[in-house]
């Protein structure tokens, strides 16, 4: 970590701890930073204002403030079931819904904000009313399906699976506006999902793109869908085919 | 401000200072061992000297301003340092030698033997640790007492005859240990003179803080007044330790050499004490009369006249630093300053800036909820965990006054989305 980056760090730092002052900000074995605490928050949603306080830890990344902390919550209040990863991190929307909610505001404070205080909140609304506030994803390759479903608008699995396909091989070969919109509206590109496409690829984080790409497929794929080939990447293709290779030389051929 | 803010805030500093401090079971542990070390050192014979030589603590111990080392940090022993003057002279005994009787004496046990660190500049250094995990570095300092015609030369130079008679020099050594020299240092006197400094206030705290400490740790002591002087803390002692703290986590990760060091801290801020009863009046006074000496950067290094007589911090006209020694005037702690465009100078005066940011102006901010997460900032979560418990427990709305609760500010929920997470596999 660099001078510049170090300031910056304790600059957000400030700015979260003037209305977050139980939050403290530490320096962890490995050289990397990490903000623990008690988070003490009020919120309202559609006219119903909750508060609670919760013991959390931040995990800020080597490359913070592009990409999101890591939150988790310590206080065992929140189950292993309630939307984690491997029982542990948080998961506060899908992996590209952090990344857009964050991208209008990189900082502790954003993300805190923008993120975490909704989930919490959420979380807090589920145990007083039964239900949850703003809806769930279903987990696993399911709830990013219907993540994507959600975000551009149409109910088609390989409609979605068409135009991810499109954003994890625009390296390979860009996408003319005038061509049909993979979606399969029959309206061109640039007049339909575009901008949506266009959103998601300013975010500049591929490998997650790629990886969700991968569950959408695999989703679609465990429905006995069948899959046409404007839907297959490339990308996948050669990624597959690399690790294949890999796999091949690291053991020996087998006797049968 | 209202009165029993800063009353509250005078209470959370003076339990950070008491966290800060070493705990009596711990202090008693450190007196043992340096006591032992101590009565195997009198019992050698030296080469030239006809009585057994005086031991005693000086540093940090002596004048009561240890600091808990920062736990997390690889230094997280306590550092005791103990002189071991040998009654000869410094005309019929050269510095190696003397560096050296002492050192074999200390091999001659064995146990010492084992716990014996490399050869330091001018100490030997024994390596403790204890149940506990924290351990002690008892680095022992091999020195002969000042030649009479030098202790009349400080006389005659205004140190007071009770403070110049029991000065001492210590070995001294080069980076290879091939040349020693003699560093005239005289410890006994500077403690002297840091005692008579806070005489006065700590004559009228003495009886109800010893009696506060025999009551919390009565296993320790058989009766109040065994209670060691050196437990008993007065607001100039508090100040310290809570500035070499902040120092400690302020200039942590930054290079070694430009962090103020111990002993201009602890030598300022005795020249300044004025008796005041409180740690926040005490620290208020020196950051602010250190901050006023940073006009000494302008052309011509003018300075206050009102400052000037406290001849705390002077340039002289070759644009050198001085802060002398007041028991050993010849000594210039700021002797290094202005090397590399006054390097040490300016991150001293950071440092100034950044204590009265965040311990004297956040008093100003009128916003108590703030004023814990500041002071874990600048002092270390830990400790401020630690003397205020209760706070953490509950939250960080505590600290206000009496009743009002302060509540976080309110969040309007726009655009949520949706929590969605992985199965356990």
């Amino acid at each position: 970590m660099n001078k510049e980056q170090l300031e910056l760090i304790q600059g957000h730092y400030n700015d979260l701890a003037r209305r977050y002052p139980g939050l403290l900000l530490r320096e962890e074995p490995d050289g990397l930073w990490s903000v623990k605490g008690l988070l003490e928050f009020n919120a309202t949603f559609d006219g119903v204002e909750l508060g609670d306080r919760f013991k959390i830890e931040l995990y800020l990344s080597s490359d913070y403030p592009d990409s999101p902390p890591i939150a988790l919550e310590v206080g065992s209040r929140i189950p292993k079931d309630f939307h984690k990863i491997q029982g542990e991190m948080l998961c506060l929307e899908t992996p590209m819904g952090v990344r857009m909610k964050y991208a209008k505001n990189k900082s502790l404070l954003g993300f805190v904000t923008d993120l975490l205080i909704p989930y919490l909140y959420s979380f807090v609304y589920l145990n007083k009313f039964g239900h949850m506030p703003y809806g769930e994803f279903s987990h696993g390759d399911e709830g990013i399906c219907e993540s994507y479903r959600e975000y551009f608008g149409i109910n088609n699995r390989i409609s979605v699976l068409g135009l991810l396909r499109v954003l994890v091989d625009s390296k390979y070969r860009k996408y003319r506006g005038r061509s049909p919109c993979p979606c399969g509206s029959g309206k061109r590109f640039q007049n339909c999902h575009a901008n949506k496409v266009i959103q998601l690829k300013a975010l500049q984080c591929h490998d997650v793109l790629l990886s969700e790409y991968e569950a959408v497929l695999r989703y679609a794929l465990t429905k006995g869908q069948r899959i046409p080939k404007h839907c297959l990447s490339e990308v996948l293709r050669d990624e597959l085919q690399r690790g294949r290779e890999a796999v091949g030389r690291a053991s020996p051929p087998s006797r049968s | 401000m209202p009165n029993n803010f800063k009353d509250q805030y005078n209470e959370n500093l003076t339990r950070i200072g008491d966290a800060l401090d070493i705990s009596p079971s711990k202090y008693q542990q450190a007196v043992e061992r340096y006591t032992s070390v101590g009565n195997w050192l009198k019992t050698g014979t030296y080469k030239g000297c006809s009585v057994q030589p005086r031991i005693y603590p000086q540093g940090s111990f002596r004048l009561g301003t240890v600091v808990r080392p920062l736990a997390e940090k690889k230094e997280s022993d306590y550092d005791i340092d103990l002189v071991c003057e040998l009654q000869t002279n410094k005309t019929s005994t050269a510095p190696g030698t003397v560096k050296m009787m002492v050192g074999t004496r200390l091999r001659e046990n064995d146990v010492y033997r084992k716990m014996l660190d490399d050869e330091g500049r001018r100490c030997w250094t024994l390596q403790y640790s204890e149940q506990d995990g924290v351990g002690f570095h008892l680095d022992i300092l091999p020195s002969v007492p000042e030649e009479k015609s030098v202790i009349w030369e400080l006389i005659d130079s205004g140190v007071p005859m009770d403070f110049a008679d029991k000065a001492a020099i210590i070995t001294d050594g080069n980076a290879d240990r091939t040349v020693y020299g003699w560093s005239p240092s005289n410890p006994e006197g500077y403690a002297r003179w840091f005692d008579q400094k806070k005489q006065p206030i700590f004559e009228r705290i003495a009886s109800a803080a010893k009696r506060k400490i025999f009551e919390s740790n009565s296993e320790l002591f058989g009766k109040i007044d065994a209670v060691p002087d050196a437990l008993v803390k007065t607001p100039l002692q508090m100040a310290i330790q809570i500035l070499k703290r902040h120092r400690d986590i302020a200039c942590s990760g930054r290079d070694w050499n430009i962090r103020p060091i111990s002993m201009i801290i602890t030598t300022i801020s005795a020249l300044l004490y004025n008796n005041e009863p409180d740690v926040y009046s005490t620290l208020k006074n020196i950051i602010e009369k250190l901050d006023a000496h940073s006009s000494l950067f302008s052309p011509g290094y003018p300075l206050h006249e009102s400052l000037t007589p406290l001849h705390l911090i002077q340039r002289d006209t070759e644009g050198i630093w001085h802060i002398s020694n007041p028991v050993n005037p010849k000594e210039n702690f700021a002797d290094k300053w202005h090397e590399n465009d006054n390097q040490k100078a300016r991150a001293f005066f950071q440092w100034v800036l950044q204590v009265r940011k965040d311990l004297i102006d956040i008093l100003d901010m009128a916003d108590s909820s703030r004023i814990l997460g500041a002071l874990s900032r600048s002092l270390g979560e830990g400790i401020v965990r630690k003397a205020m418990p209760e706070v953490f427990a509950t939250g960080p709305t505590i600290l206000v006054g009496s009743g009002t609760v302060k509540r976080p500010p309110t969040v309007e929920i726009k655009n949520p989305g949706k929590p969605w997470g992985k199965p356990i596999e």
